[in-house]
Parts: C-alpha cells; structure tokens; sequence
C-alpha cells in the first residue's frame, strides 16, 4: 500500500503551520498526527474492476480467476445461482478489498444436488461457508501483466477449494486477457501434470487452513478474455479448468464443454447484473451490490452551516469590567447553551473567569469530534466577553471528562480561514482531569432521562441447516443519568414473531454450555429482560478509566462486571483489564437465575480479560484480549480492523482458547467478520449512530464472551488525540 | 431518484431498519424515518430555478431590510439561486449566509470557502491569482482549495493559473453603476480544469464572478448588489 503523502499538499497545509512552531510544540503534535487529516494521493488505477464473477471475487470472467483487484476498500455483495429445482446453487459472497493489492472474499453458498459422503449427516442442499484471498504480486506495466496469486475456499472442508496463480494484461481501453494455473478445483479439468497428492481428509473439525492441500495434486491452465462493449456493457467468454467433478458425479449439472460466457451490465456504481452460460448445459444469473466507504452520499455532508467565529474589536479584549457584573455572567452562559443547542451540543458545565473559559460538553450530533469542538469554540467566540482569551473544551462521555482541547481565542480568529492543520497546530489536547477544578454543572447536567421505543430484529445467519433465522418484535428502552458518571440502563423486548427457537442445540461437548443454548433464550413468547444494570463510570487518574456495572448484565447472564482502563490522551496504544462476577439467568429472562450446572459442566463464577488496543497507522487498528472465557476456558482473541476517517470499519477477529478443535465442534474454533457502517455516511448529515453487523460462526460454547454494554475504550477513543487528528478537516465544517 | 440512492437506501434500510423506525428523546439518537428518506429523496434537486422576478423580487426586500452587503449567488448545476447577506467579516474575509444555513465566503470578491452547498470547498488559498485579477494583471499564480474527499479527509488540490486581462465595459447592477474590466483566470492541476471569470472595478473590487466550485456543483455565479 503506498501512503505517501502528496508533497504538494503537505507543503501547501503546513506553510500557515510553519509560522505556528512554538505552537507546535506546545502542542505536542508530530508532523505525522499534523497531517492525519490529509487525504494521500488517490493511487492510480492499475488493472481495476468493479465486476465479480460467479463466485463474487473481482474479475470480468464466470468461474475463473483473473488478476484483477476492486477499487480500494470497495465491499461488494454478490448474489449468484444456477442450475434448477434439486440442483440450484447460490453463492452469496461478501468481498472486501482490504488493501489496493489484497482482496478477501466470504461467501456462504447452497450447493444443490450433491449427495452427502458417507458416514455424514444428508442433506437436500449442502450449505457451506467459504473464504477467498487474492494478493497481487506485480501491478500491470506497459508490456507485462498483472500477476496475482489466490486461495480459494481455503479454510474448513474446501469444497470448493482451490489455488491459482493467474496473470491478466489490458489490451486498449476494453479488453483484458487473462491466463493462469490452477489446483485443486482449477485443476480438475485438463491437467497437464501434477505436484505430489492432494489429501482429501479434513483437518482439526474444520475452520482451520487447508494447508496441507495447497499447491498440491493435479494442475490445469486456464484462460479468457473480457470485452468492455460500452461503459456499462461487458462480456467475457473463459475455458476453465474445473471440471466439476464432485457435481458431475452425484448428477447435479452435466458438462457437455469447457467453455463459459457471461454479459454483465453495471446500471450505477452500485449495483450490477450479470448473466451467465455455464458449461455448455447451465444458465446463471448474479446481482451485485457494492459500497465504498469513500463514497458517501454527500461529500462533507449537507448539515446547515456553523455561525463564524466572531472576531473581537481591538481593544476589547481589555476590558474586565463584566467580571463584577453576575447578569453579563449568566447571559454569557445564556446565550452560549442556546447557541450550542442548536448545534446538536449540550452544555454541560462551564468555568468563567476574566481570561479563561472552560466549557464542559456532550456531542450528541457529530461522529467526527473535531466538528463539535470547532463549533462549539466558534459560539464561545459569539457568547463569551472579549477579555476571555483562553477557551478550553472538555468532551463528557457518561460523566466521564475524555479529553480537553485548549486554544486561544486569538487563534481562532487568526486562523479561521487557514487550512485546519493550522488550528491543529495550535490546539493543545490534554487529559481532561486536569482542567476538573471549579466547573459549576447546568442545570440540566443532572439527571436527565432518556428513553426510546422500536422494533427489533435479532438474525442467526449462516446455519448449516437454514441460512437465516430471525426474530424480531419490539423493544423498549431506557437510561438514567442521575448523577455524575451513574447510569441506570435497562431495556425489555416482547417477540412478535421469529424462528430462532428451532436452531439447533449443539451435540453435547466437554464444556459448560455457556452459549450454545441461545436457542432456549428464543423460546419465550412474554416479554423479557434484555438487560437492567446500574453503571459507575470514573476517572480514578490521570490517563485512567473505569467502569463498574451490577445488575442483568446481558440476555443470558447477570453479575458484576469491573472494568479498568488506561490510555493517555496523545497515545495509540490502550490497555485495560475486565473482571466479571456472573451467574446465568432463567430461559425466560426475567427476574430468575438458573443453576451454573449443565450437562457439559459447571459454568465458572469468574471470568475476564487483559486487553491491549493499538491503533497502527495507516487505516489499520488492532486488539488483542487475553484471558479466561466463560467456559472456563483460557486464550486470546486477536481483532484486525480497517477503519476509516469517516468512522467505517471493516475488519475480522478470530479467537483460540485451550479448548481442542475436537470439543470446541465445527469451525475449531470462534471468528468473524464485523462491519460498522455510520449512518451519518448514508443520510450525509451528522448522525453519530452506527450500524454494526458481525457475522460470526454459531454460538458455541469456547472462547464466548460477556456481552456487558458500556466497555471504556469505544467510548473514549474517538474524543483522543489520534482521532481527533485525523478527523481534524472537520473541525471549521 | 437514482439507482444508486435506491441501492444505498435498501442497504441502509436492512441494516438499520431497527435504529430508523425507532422513537426516542435521546439526544443523539434521532435519525428517524423521515430524515433517512428526506436525504435519499433529495437526490434529483427537482426544485424548480426561481424566475427572475422572484429573485428580482427577493433582492429589493433583502436591499430594503438591511444596509449589509449583499451578493446573490447561483449555483446553474443545481438551478439554485439565493440572496445572501454578510453575516461576518473577519481579517478580509466575508462571510455571506441565508436563512437556511447556507454560507459562502469571499476575500475581496474571491470565494475561499462554501459551507452547506454540498462538496463544499472548506479553505481556500488565492492570493496570488487575487492580485493578478484585482491589479487587472496578465501573469501566472498558484491558487490551492481544500475540499473534504469521500472519507472525511482533506483533500488539497493545488492549481497553476493563468490571468488574462480582457476587455472594459459598462457595468450596472443593482446600485452599483460602474466601468468594470473583465478578467480571467485559467486552471490546471489536480482537481481539473476550470476558467474563472469576473468583472473587476477600477478601484480592484470584483463586482461579479463565475468561479469553480467543486466537481459536484461545477461553477458559482456571484454578484455584488452594493
């Protein structure tokens, strides 16, 4: 990934900057952080598409690989099915171009009219969840073509697994060329030698690398050409090397050639359809939908615009008369809530004196934090009298005081046409203990009541029996904030309808079924207890934070959870400590505890993690949890996200506890996928509600967590120093 | 509405179905329904441009209501057309807003900044192209404008431009009455090419301009009315 900064763009940004160096150091801020908030240089197209084949990986062709990538962090959806009746099949595959030269594929597909291998539970239709990656090795050049390597279905059974390595070379604007090599599947059809034996048998219970079949067995040369017609129209005929033995042989689709053709037409960036003939005999049909986090629905959004700063007459700033006039106080204090109120922003607290001000806020408008303080210093400049020179801005999270920027008045108005690195520059972000001393609370700092009520959907997808099962009903909610950093949170849910009953209780294993009855949690038809808790948030140092919660924990367990965190405001890096107190709760999630013995053991009283959370740099933050699961069970889970200015996150997890792949039953072990989208991306106005999808293996029962709400570090990483840097272009929208 | 907006509203629509429907007090939970559809709706803009009496019609009121300057500005792409009035002005920079929260500034009669019109351009650099048009100079300058790209990240776009004097001619707008010289400032660099254009008084007051706005509304049109 190339994350030069353009020099141009950096020189132009800093040339304001550079008369601000005493600032600068002031601040704290190195070059790096000061220019978080710059866009690189767009990479150059090398060898793009925003087509998938059959399978859903980018690429103009039907079922063979090419080398071509999708557009970066493009995530596409793509839908396919051949074949009728007994023998349809459908792929739905999820693919997300984690770098400009990587791309990773899930797919779970439906694999219709293969008989079951003996000694295996039958089926009408095989379900089977696979993963695809693809690296390019060399990007096009003027005579050679772009080289990619891939492994396709490469963890768990592999039914359709395969490796390849494949070449593509444009040729003019509309036409690509595509070769290469294949195993495995790509190489079961005309093979032209082969490299040792392929093993058949399935490592661990599936979910871990077939490692032991890679590049391994008979290899076939596969080829095609893609054809842009027009900008939207596209057609590609392949000869592939797969020879579809498995399908062929239980009668589910007859290969009369080995030659595929598809048309494919893109009616916006969004979405696409695409058609198909498949070996001489079948016909097939896709539908694409891709996102890109980099294409919101509005560029820099469509909120209404900030007042502008107010710049003082010269002179002014002399004058201390007001200090002795309690009115021209409480107007100020008047008349900046009114201002901030309108902008989505509470005024929590606020300390006044002849030169300072420190205002304590709640954002409840703006993903981006930069925008809240940028606006709310530009109302202080409307509402505050002219002596006050230093504005310091402290951002509550659940009473908790997260961080506190602190700027003169003077720069602000200096600046406010400057590019935002400027101001960045010369803003100072500090723990906001610091800055605790001498805040008079508003009135309406405490207590304040919220509450909502809507509908809810809770999904198990991914089933072996059935793809998706939901229930979904009604939920209300409500939270207490009565006084500083306490929180009385609950919620209940009534189920109208759903079918999560019927998923299935797991065969009995060595461990406390600590998770794997989610099933009995989706039986009850009267309304249950999400969750009732009573939390204590607080700042025990500085660079601490904690959390303490009691009550109904979540929907399968109540407790204590205790929670420590420590992560100074200029840091990447976090560490913390949770320990949880629980004791599971009656199917019917009401009031009742039911016994910790189960049939697979006793569920243990205790658990709890050490976690470290580091955001790397270049898009990518990482995490990793050590510690003992609710089982009982000991291990680590490591997380991998690329996130995103704007507040998208992509990313996966995987967890491995002491619990043999054996007992811990299909998959081996527990991992995922999680998306975060905000909504603020979708509907281009400020929102800082998100919507989060994971999509996980099932519920099993090692390496399973408490679901307690309220963990410190989401909470306060986006008010930190890194965050706020690269989110600083906000700060004068 | 667009394919696209469909697609990203059926998406949205799976994903948050449960947040959207919601009704709740919680200050920060308060996209509902109807702001989701309002935003995916908006889309095709079929507001129709308003005739020239209307905006005729809106000036003289703005004129007569207040002794602050006053400019209309119109975006043609989006057949948008108000009357803005300086809201601020700090260290040469004019600040113009309506009553929608829209605002726009101006150094001496150069846009540096636009705020709710959509890509807006969030800073500006021009003083170099500013005192080859406001001098009424033939010669080259480096104009630099900073948007927000996709991602929230500023994106700097750094332009090479060319001014052109051209020729003087009678201007009348509103209450100004004036000889004014039409200049022209030509761009290349990374956001594009673009020519902006204005009609500058002898005294170095750009009076009425065409200038590049971003690539979403393409060109703005400003006229001073005082």
């Amino acid at each position: 990934m190339t994350c030069k900064q353009p020099i141009a763009a950096v020189l132009a940004t800093l040339a304001l900057a550079a008369s601000d160096v005493h600032a600068q150091a002031v601040g704290g801020w190195d070059a790096r952080e000061l220019t978080a908030s710059i866009a690189p240089d767009p990479a150059t197209d090398n060898l793009i598409t925003t087509q998938t084949n059959i399978y859903g990986t980018p690429g103009g062709l039907i079922d063979m690989p090419t080398a071509e990538m999708a557009p970066d962090s493009q995530l596409s959806t793509t839908v396919s099915f051949y074949g009728t009746g007994n023998n349809l099949t459908t792929r739905t595959t999820l693919t997300f171009q984690v770098l400009p030269r990587l791309s990773a594929s899930f797919r779970y597909s439906g694999i219709g009219g293969l008989a079951a291998d003996p000694r295996r539970p039958t089926f009408s239709t095989l379900y089977d969840r696979s993963f695809d990656i693809r690296f390019r090795l060399l990007n096009e050049g003027q005579y050679l073509p772009a080289i990619a390597i891939g492994f396709q279905d490469f963890i768990g059974t592999g039914v359709y697994g395969g490796e390849y390595l494949v070449a593509t070379k444009s040729i003019g604007k509309r036409m690509r060329v595509t070769g290469g090599i294949g195993w495995g599947r790509l190489g079961s059809s005309g093979s032209f030698g082969s490299t040792g034996t392929r093993p058949t048998s399935l490592l661990g219970e599936g979910g871990i690398p077939t490692y032991d079949r890679w590049f391994r067995g008979d290899v076939a040369a596969f080829g095609g050409l893609s054809f842009a017609a027009t900008d939207k129209l596209s057609f590609g005929i392949e000869y592939s090397s797969d020879g579809y033995d498995r399908e062929v042989r239980d009668g589910a689709l007859i290969r009369r050639s080995s030659i595929n053709l598809t048309a494919s037409y893109e009616v916006s960036e969004a979405l696409r359809f695409s058609a198909y003939s498949l070996y001489g005999e079948e016909i097939g049909a896709a539908v694409t939908i891709s996102l890109n986090p980099r294409s919101p629905a509005m560029k820099g959004g469509t909120e209404g615009a900030p007042l502008p700063v107010s710049p003082r007459d010269a002179g002014a700033a002399a004058d201390l008369g007001w200090t002795a006039d309690t009115a021209r106080t409480i107007s100020a204090h008047t008349t900046l809530a009114s201002l901030l109120e309108r902008e989505g922003i509470a005024l929590h607290g606020m300390d006044l004196s002849g030169r300072r001000a420190h205002v304590q806020i709640r954002n409840n408008r703006y993903g981006q934090r930069p925008q809240a303080l940028g606006r709310t210093a530009r109302a202080m400049t409307r509402s505050l009298p002219a002596s006050v020179e230093v504005f310091t801005i402290t951002q509550m999270v659940e009473g908790m005081p997260a961080s506190s920027a602190t700027f003169r008045r003077s720069d602000l108005e200096r600046l406010e046409h400057a590019p935002a690195t400027a101001m960045l520059a010369a803003t100072n972000i500090d723990d906001a203990l610091r800055y605790s001393g001498g805040v008079a609370l508003a009135d309406d700092a405490y207590p304040r009541f919220e509450y909502g009520i809507g509908p809810f959907v809770r999904f198990s997808v991914f089933d072996p029996d059935n793809p998706v099962r939901a229930n979904a009903g009604v939920q209300a909610r409500a939270k207490y904030h009565f006084a500083p950093g306490w929180v009385a949170a609950g919620s209940i849910s009534q189920k109208v309808f759903g079918d999560l009953d019927s998923v299935a209780l797991p065969g009995a294993s060595g461990l406390p079924r600590v998770r794997s009855n989610v099933a009995l949690y989706s039986q009850t038809d009267t309304p249950t207890l999400d969750h009732l808790t009573v939390t204590k948030y607080g700042r025990p140092a500085e660079d601490f934070y904690s959390r303490f919660t009691i009550g109904y924990l979540e929907r399968m367990y109540a407790g204590a959870s205790a929670e420590v965190l420590w992560k100074p405001v200029n840091s990447r890096l976090a560490l913390g400590a949770e320990l949880n107190y629980v004791q599971p709760r009656d199917f019917d999630q009401q009031f009742g505890l039911r016994s910790r013995h189960t049939n697979g053991g006793t569920i243990p009283e205790w658990n709890g993690h050490m976690s470290a959370y580091y955001d790397i740099g270049y898009g990518f933050h990482g995490q990793m949890d050590v510690g003992r699961y609710l089982a009982g069970d000991f291990g680590a889970t490591i997380a991998l996200d690329r996130v995103f200015a704007n507040g998208w996150s992509v990313g996966a997890y995987a967890t491995k506890t002491d619990v043999s792949s054996a007992t811990f039953g299909e998959g081996s072990f527990d991992k995922g996928i999680r998306i975060e989208i905000p909504l603020a991306w979708g509907i281009g106005s400020p929102t800082m509600q998100k919507s989060t999808t994971v999509l996980q293996s099932l519920s099993r029962d090692g390496g399973a967590r408490l679901d307690v709400d309220g963990r410190l570090y989401d909470k306060i990483k986006e008010t930190h120093a890194p965050s706020l840097a690269k989110t600083w272009g906000r700060f004068w929208r | 509405m667009s394919v696209d907006t469909m697609c990203r509203s059926a998406v949205l629509g799976l994903v948050c179905l449960a947040a959207l429907t919601s009704c709740s007090n919680a200050p920060e939970r308060q996209v509902t329904v109807g702001s989701m559809a309002k935003s995916i709706f908006r889309g095709g803009d079929k507001t129709p441009a308003p005739t020239a009496q209307q905006v005729a019609a809106h000036a003289a009121m703005a004129m007569s209501s207040t002794d602050a300057p006053l400019i209309i500005v119109s975006l043609p792409e989006r057949k948008v057309v108000a009357v803005m009035q300086q809201i601020e002005l700090n260290n040469g920079y004019a600040t113009y807003g309506t009553q929608d929260r829209r605002a726009i500034t101006l150094r001496a009669g150069m846009m540096t900044a636009t705020r709710s019109l959509g890509n807006d351009v969030m800073s500006a650099e021009v003083s170099a192209v500013h005192a080859l048009v406001s001098g009424r100079q033939n010669g080259t300058g480096r104009r630099v404008m900073r948007y927000l790209d996709g991602e929230e990240l500023t994106r700097v776009e750094v332009s090479n431009c060319t001014v052109q004097v051209g020729t003087v001619a009678r201007l009348q707008l509103a209450e100004i009455d004036i000889s004014a010289t039409a200049v022209s400032e030509t761009c290349q660099g990374d956001g594009g090419d673009f020519t902006n254009t204005y009609q500058v008084t002898p005294d170095g007051r750009i009076v009425q301009s065409r200038q590049w706005h971003s690539l979403l509304n393409r060109y703005l049109t400003i006229q001073s009315l005082r």
